[in-house]
């Protein structure tokens, strides 16, 4: 366990170390990537002449191998760089920046952090009551229905539901209440009044920290588009345990079906989805990408948009790093909980 | 309501072409297999029908369509759907920022969209079956190498994948290398299925066969205008090869197929990824063995041909990427199944019957797991068109002006509060396309686990 454990960790420092020997090797061997770093620094009016000396002058000084080195050892101890696009020190903690003690990477992770959790923590739940409803009777009108909906789910990815919560919840004009006038007078008396309720911004303000406001559409967007595939994978393992032999003697031998799915089903049936969470994490990397830029939530993933759209390449190896670093993470968790989770796999 | 209608009615050519596939196919259903079992999956069909609707919706999108997917109109600028353009025709679902017209170019937009995410899967699928079957078959090194390779690139998440190869290699040599190397599988295939049919006839001939094909495009690179000639020569010594070779076999129909696969691969590869061979370099000899007249015709077919296989670069960008994201995954598909399937009774016969080792690969594994490959291309197809619409959200790859449905939302986005008709109608599409193929393979899982 912990000989496959370490040779997992060695493999991905191997992993990380390739990677970004490519992508620094991509962008330091491209004229255009390399004028649009010295854009940069010089100004968009600059001419090609003098975008070129800038370049001769102060990034191809050694050869690629020898700046491969320095970046690498400068990386190793926290040194990650300023920032082009946003004029800062990249990473970590520094007592004599102005007013931004934290550097860019710090503050947006946190940001996205916060909205990772917020996504977890309603996802996974109705997940898995999707997949665990749908898979206990399998063929049943309310699996045909559960699993339909879930299809439906995987089949809209955030850029569209993103659009629509904005046209449906964000917009005075075609908000959704507007059209079914009852709603709003049930719920209270004001149409009005319940219209601001439920009226939210399109545009995250993020000035007095993360509100409530920031987060509702993309925690929302994000859930609608991971909830299906986790619940169809939670479904189909469920669905395989309840037609297993110990599942069946367990029903026979009298036992309350409440307790038959509690005690004996769930355990089983749960590993796989496991796995499928853990390795929503890659998948959720994009996502905040999307849902960031559509609601200009200021977290990694729109830092990472306009870090590489600007080609802010301190920024860009930065965030590199970030996103393979907890991808290889999560794979890492996902291998080892499948094996601490799985008795038989557990003994060899 | 009005406007319902008339979309409804403008679009009787794809009723007409669904409504014909069904009457050809109902009645033979039970002749045709595999698809004519889709029909008795109520989930499977209607998945079937919603991926055949968009299908004719892309050949039919001239005929549908009043309006040209990129003329610009200032009596349509932002107008909502039942808008009338200057010239008296109404867009039925009104026109964008710039004033073209919605309803149109959501059709023209299945005109990009399923071409490219069906052939980016499918060269997808023939990377990873072509990486996937050495590596699960052989395991040790072989294996080692390609799982890292693969999981390397599977550490990326997606995103930033496509930023790095639309955004930072847009101009540089990474595409064409990834081009001549992801384009290089079908070909690769291609010969080691030649390989596996004539592997017991000695290896010397075969390797000299297998390195003739790559030996001849790296020629081509190098010497460049002599290789219009020495390219199809090579091609000729290659299905001479071969012709003589299916004279003492028994498989014909697959040797043929392989003597013709061959060459035209290997044609449309060295066309895609070099450019070559380029035809005006043949043009002086066509003109001294048939003097002007000859000469001139050959101007005429040059000028036709001289687009076929010639990547657009945007597209381009676009295609390598997305293949280049999805191949890794079928990689770790293929080679699971090599994995499973490789202890079985049939394998092990074909072992002691001395097969060639790729001839057990190609034709004893392969056909025995193309279930699951059947149902995760149909996902994947889904999946492709939903990364389509990230880079075309993102403003990545294709050209703004393209009507595909990812960059409509892009353009539209902006003011989707104000002006939602500019991108609900290509959000639903995208939405409804991935829907019906994500049941299409749906019905195609439970249909192969009923057998």
């Amino acid at each position: 366990m912990l000989a496959f454990a370490f040779r997992r960790i060695l493999l991905a420092f191997v992993t990380i170390l390739v990677l970004t020997a490519t992508i620094f090797t991509l962008i330091n061997t491209n004229q255009n990537t390399l004028r649009a770093i010295a854009i940069n620094e010089l100004g968009p009016q600059t001419p090609a002449e003098d975008l070129d000396s800038w370049v001769a002058d102060n990034v191809l000084t050694k050869p690629l191998v020898v700046r491969y080195g320095e970046w690498l050892s400068g990386f190793a101890v926290g040194d990650w760089g300023e920032s082009a696009v946003f004029r800062r020190h990249i990473f970590g903690y520094d007592a004599e920046a102005g007013r931004n003690k934290w550097g860019v990477i710090n503050e947006r992770l946190y940001a996205t952090g916060i909205l990772a959790f917020w996504v977890f923590l309603i996802m996974v739940p109705v997940a898995l009551l999707i997949g665990i409803f749908a898979g206990v009777r399998e063929g049943s009108l309310r699996d045909r229905g559960l699993s339909t909906l879930s299809i439906m789910t995987t089949a809209t990815p955030e850029y569209i539901s993103g659009i629509l919560f904005m046209v449906a919840l964000a917009s005075r004009k075609y908000h959704i209440f507007n059209h079914i006038p009852d709603i709003p007078t049930w719920i209270s008396t004001g149409q009005y009044a319940t219209l601001d309720s439920f009226y939210f911004k399109a545009v995250a303000n993020m000035r007095n920290g993360i509100s409530f406001e920031d987060l509702f559409l993309p925690v929302l967007t994000m859930v609608v588009y991971g909830v299906g595939y986790i619940a169809r994978m939670t479904r189909a393992s469920m669905a395989e345990v309840m037609s297993s032999q110990y599942v069946r003697t367990a029903i026979l031998k009298g036992l309350p079906r409440g307790t038959v799915i509690r005690r004996h089903a769930l355990r089983n049936a749960l590993i796989a989805p496991f796995t499928v969470i853990m390795l929503q994490f890659p998948w959720m990397l994009t996502g905040v990408v999307i849902v960031e830029v559509m609601f200009a939530y200021k977290g990694f993933g729109q830092a990472l948009f306009v870090a590489s759209t600007n080609m802010d390449f301190n920024m860009i190896m930065a965030c590199s790093i970030v996103s393979v670093v907890v991808v290889l993470l999560t794979q890492l968790i996902s291998d080892l909980g499948y094996v601490l989770l799985n008795p038989r796999l557990r003994l060899r | 309501m009005e406007l319902l209608i008339k979309a409804l009615s403008d679009l009787w050519p794809i009723w007409f072409a669904l409504a014909g596939v069904f009457i050809i196919s109902w009645p033979t259903r039970q002749y045709t297999g595999l698809y004519g079992k889709l029909y008795e999956n109520p989930i499977g069909l209607i998945g079937l029908y919603i991926c055949l609707f968009w299908i004719f919706a892309a050949i039919f999108a001239g005929i549908v369509t009043d309006f040209d997917p990129e003329a610009q109109s200032v009596a349509l600028r932002k107008k909502g759907p039942g808008a009338v353009s200057r010239d008296g025709i109404i867009a039925i679902l009104g026109g964008d920022v710039a004033g073209r017209d919605i309803f149109g170019r959501l059709f023209y937009g299945a005109r990009v969209v399923i071409p490219i995410s069906v052939t980016a899967t499918a060269l997808a699928f023939v990377v990873g079956i072509v990486a996937g079957l050495p590596a699960g078959y052989f395991g040790r090194k072989t294996d080692a190498i390609l799982s890292f390779l693969a999981n390397a690139i599977l550490a990326f998440p997606v995103i930033l994948l496509f930023i790095l190869i639309v955004l930072i290699a847009r101009d540089g040599p990474l595409i064409p290398t990834l081009l001549g190397v992801l384009g290089f599988a079908p070909v690769a295939f291609v010969v080691v299925a030649a390989f596996g049919l004539y592997g017991k006839a000695g290896r010397t001939g075969l390797l000299l066969a297998t390195l003739l094909l790559p030996v001849a495009i790296v020629l081509a690179w190098i010497l460049g205008s002599w290789f219009s000639l020495l390219g199809w020569l090579v091609m000729a010594a290659w299905a001479a090869f071969f012709i003589s070779r299916v004279m003492n076999c028994g498989d014909r129909k697959l040797a043929v197929l392989t003597v013709i696969l061959v060459p035209v691969l290997g044609f449309i590869y060295s066309r895609v990824a070099f450019s070559l061979p380029d035809l005006g370099l043949i043009a002086p000899v066509v003109a001294g063995l048939f003097g002007e007249v000859g000469s001139q015709k050959f101007n005429e077919i040059e000028g036709m041909v001289n687009n076929l296989f010639i990547p657009r670069d945007a597209a381009l960008n676009v295609f390598i990427a997305v293949c280049f994201a999805s191949a890794p995954g079928i990689f770790r598909l293929v080679r699971g199944l090599t994995l499973d399937t490789k202890e079985r009774d049939y394998v092990a016969a074909a072992q002691t019957r001395g097969e060639n080792t790729w001839y057990i690969m190609i034709f004893e594994i392969l056909p025995n797991v193309r279930g699951p490959l059947i149902v995760d291309a149909a996902l994947r197809i889904g999946y492709t068109i939903i990364l389509l619409g990230t880079l075309g959200f993102f403003g990545l790859g294709l050209e703004p002006t393209s009507p595909d449905w990812g960059t409509m939302i892009n353009i539209g986005r902006g003011g989707a509060r104000s002006y939602p008709h500019m991108v609900i109608p290509p959000a639903l599409a995208l939405m409804s396309l991935v829907l019906g193929i994500n049941m299409l393979a749906d019905g195609l899982r439970e249909m192969s686990l009923k057998d």
